[in-house]
């Protein structure tokens, strides 16, 4: 349905994206993973139409979308990473501009506007200015502008940050059934490993501008396959410690966070024994150490040496 | 786009501060003008009793016998000549004007102050006496009479010196036209006018002010109802603007455009939004200050339907402001690029007199003042309160219509088109 080739682009001197490829067919749910900064916002808005690409090409069903924007808008919805949304404005309000401004009326309008407002939750409180919204609210509202003409392709840019784990779970939820339920083709970009594992088929991981893998949730594990994951948790940590950690032979990546250390290790090589001597000889204190299958944050570690979330 | 609109006015009255900036600050500012300026005011802005001098340089037995010789020259007969006297000394121009200068409905606006020569009425100029005086010369009486019963001679010439080009010169520049237009002698009486051309000049701006009627004077209310208006009104333009780089921050704008709407019809509804807000807000100023301190309550209906003809063109030269505002906020990226424009709003606010009346500038700052969009409309309301028609604003009111058309023209040409950035 969509294909993206060799896109690329550059603020003056700064280059935001470079050399990204990707495609998406109708009816999936795609994921595009990568920590602040990586570009998503940027390739986003150029395949949104709304910023036009220094270089690469974007196709919606065959046609050029840089030369015909028109072909695509109608049928896309943007949920854009800032809340573009009227905050002096009702819920209600906004609503109705927004519908109005892509053709809507009278009592159409208003069947839409209320069936929306049910699919987010927000109908008890859709008279009241955005402004007093909470975070998660106001995310709610700006998912549903993008929904009023039914748009068939939703692009969505980090439509959860910065919200509680409750209006996060509402929201998972609420695009995993537009997804199933309705049919609609989903590019969801996040930071959060989890949320792209939970609602995506397939994703690409970004970083540095670059799509640095891509493929199945499946695919992208299989990376590791010859991996696996050890969470250590420890009482202080120490740099001595660290320093053998990365130094000993079989551990590939070594990240730590807070009390825990995050150890990428081949399979099958016994490094137990060697972890316990390495932390009686730096005086750490082991809490306790899990052995975990992969997830695409550990893909993300494997690749880039760095948490997702740094 | 009525949909873009009334969004536009909805966020508005959302907006405490801004209601709070547009309509309620001119307000205050108009009553603390008004109140403490008020006496102040009017003794330096005085259009009331200003002082003229007057020359009178022929007495009217002199023209006579110099008349009536011309007559026997002529060899008319004796009760022809008797008969011709007669009517000549009842339609003595020079009685007709010393009458009018001393009528009681000028009173209130000039006192006429008599000079025995040129020369002294000179020196009172330059003591800064008076601004201005009106000369009679020698055989005025006789010329007129030869181009009025004799046709001959190119007939009478008043002479009107004056150093004030502001609304005293036009008022002395009315009472002389007003009087050859009463004595109905057009073509026996000219004007001459020296000192600064500007009154000449100008009087060709205004067209030919015939009529005067004596209005009260503009009180300090009025004054500052129409300062704070005008300028507060300007302030519209750069509040619209702001917005509009906030809806582009906030991708509000970049919806907008995702719904296939043209950009054109983007910027045209800001343009739209900014007359339409500038109309309200000086419309409810005006009425506000009406019904508090009664600034307009004696008008009449034809003043009224100036004051709203005047109002919706400086309206629509706002929105015109509001556009290209608009323009260079989609443009740049930088907020702090609408603010350094928006600061040319406060210049021209400055410029054009809200604050001081513009009498007071230099000639310099004066003529500038009177060509930035709101000294115009300024001027153009002062003069509508002065019981000018609106035929006659009309020549200043031109101004802010081709102010207009150049910024709305200058708005699309840098508004981008393209798909932005
Ligand atoms: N309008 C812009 N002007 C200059 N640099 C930009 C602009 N937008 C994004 N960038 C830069 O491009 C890079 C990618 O940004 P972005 O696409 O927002 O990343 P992400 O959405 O993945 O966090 C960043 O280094 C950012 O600073
Ligand atoms: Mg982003």
């Amino acid at each position: 349905m969509l294909e993206v080739k060799n896109l690329k682009k550059t603020f003056k001197k700064t280059v935001a994206v470079e050399d990204v490829d990707l495609y998406i067919e109708e009816g999936e749910s795609v994921g595009l993973l990568g920590p602040n900064g990586a570009g998503k916002s940027t390739t986003i808005s150029m395949i949104s139409t709304l910023l036009p690409p220094t270089k690469g090409t974007i196709k919606y069903k065959g046609k050029d979308v840089l030369k015909n924007p028109d072909e695509l808008r109608p049928i896309l919805g943007v949920v854009p990473q800032d809340i573009a949304i009227y905050g002096e404005l009702s819920a209600y309000a906004n609503m109705k501009f927004f519908g109005k401004i892509y053709g809507l009326s009278g009592s159409q309008l208003e069947k839409k506007i209320q069936e929306i407002l049910e699919l987010v939750g927000l109908s008890d409180r859709q008279k009241d200015v955005v402004d007093t919204y909470s975070g998660g609210m106001k995310r709610r509202i700006n998912i549903a502008v993008a929904l009023m003409h039914n748009p068939e392709f939703l692009i969505m840019d980090e439509p959860t940050v910065g919200i509680d784990p409750q209006s996060r779970n509402y929201i998972l939820n609420m695009v995993k059934r537009l997804n199933g339920e309705k049919g609609i083709t989903i590019l969801y970009t996040s930071h959060y490993m989890e949320e792209v594992e939970k609602l995506c088929d397939r994703v690409y991981i970004m970083d540095h501008g670059r799509i640095i893998a891509s493929g199945t949730k499946e695919e992208l594990k299989n990376i590791l396959s010859n991996e696996e994951t050890i969470v250590i948790e420890v009482a202080e940590r120490k740099q001595a410690f660290t320093d053998l950690l990365v130094s000993q032979k079989g551990i590939n990546q070594v990240a730590e966070e807070e009390n825990n250390y995050q150890l990428i290790v081949s399979k099958g090589d016994q490094l137990l024994g060697e972890i316990f001597e390495q932390a009686r000889q730096t005086n750490v204190k082991i809490k306790s150490i899990h052995i975990q299958t992969p997830t695409l944050e550990d893909v993300f570690l494997h690749l880039t040496g760095r948490k997702l979330r740094d | 786009m009525f949909n873009l609109i009334k969004k536009d006015f909805a966020i508005l009255s959302k907006t405490k501060s801004d209601l709070l900036e547009l309509l309620f600050m001119p307000f205050i500012l108009l009553i603390i003008l008004g109140f403490s300026l008020g006496n102040v005011f009017m003794s330096e802005f005085s259009i009331d009793t200003f002082k003229v001098g007057l020359v009178n340089e022929q007495t009217t037995a002199k023209s006579l016998d110099r008349f009536e010789a011309d007559l026997q020259e002529d060899g008319l007969p004796a009760p022809a000549i008797a008969e011709l006297l007669t009517a000549a000394e009842e339609s003595d121009p020079e009685k007709a004007l010393t009458r009018l200068l001393q009528d009681e409905s000028l009173e209130e606006l000039m006192e006429t102050q008599n000079f025995d020569s040129e020369k002294a009425a000179e020196e009172a100029i330059a003591s800064e006496e008076i601004r201005s005086y009106i000369r009679i010369p020698e055989n005025f009486s006789y010329n007129a009479w030869k181009s009025l019963y004799l046709n001959e001679e190119n007939g009478a010439e008043l002479i009107l010196n004056t150093q004030s080009d502001g609304i005293t010169g036009n008022i002395l520049q009315s009472v002389v036209n007003s009087f050859i237009g009463q004595y109905n002698v057009e073509s026996s009486i000219a004007i001459a006018t020296q000192g600064e051309a500007e009154v000449s000049t100008d009087s060709s701006e205004y067209g030919e002010v015939v009529q005067l009627s004596v209005e009260e004077p503009i009180n300090a209310f009025q004054y500052y109802t129409i300062g704070m208006g005008v300028m507060f009104a300007l302030f519209t333009a750069p509040s619209l603007a702001t917005r509009a780089f906030k809806e582009k921050e906030q991708h509000v704008f970049g919806r907008m455009m995702l719904s296939g709407m043209r950009p054109l019809t983007y910027l045209v509804s800001k343009f739209i939004s900014g007359t339409s807000i500038t109309f309200v807000q000086l419309i409810t100023l005006f009425t506000l200050s009406t019904v508090v301190f009664g600034t307009f309550a004696d008008k009449e209906l034809g003043f009224w339907i100036a004051l709203l003809t005047l109002t919706a063109s400086y309206a629509l030269f706002v929105g015109s402001l509001t556009s290209i505002l608009t323009s260079v906020s989609l443009y740049s990226n930088n907020s702090s690029t609408v603010g350094f424009f928006g600061s040319f709003v406060s210049v021209f606010a400055f410029l054009g007199g809200s604050f001081t009346p513009v009498d007071q500038f230099s000639e310099a700052l004066k003529k500038v003042g009177n060509w930035t969009p709101n000294g115009a409309a300024m001027t153009s309301y002062l003069q509508l309160l002065q019981g000018f028609s609106l035929q006659e604003v009309f020549p200043l009111m031109s101004r802010i219509i081709t102010l207009t058309v150049i910024a709305l023209v200058v708005s699309v040409w840098i508004f981008p088109k393209r798909r932005l950035e």
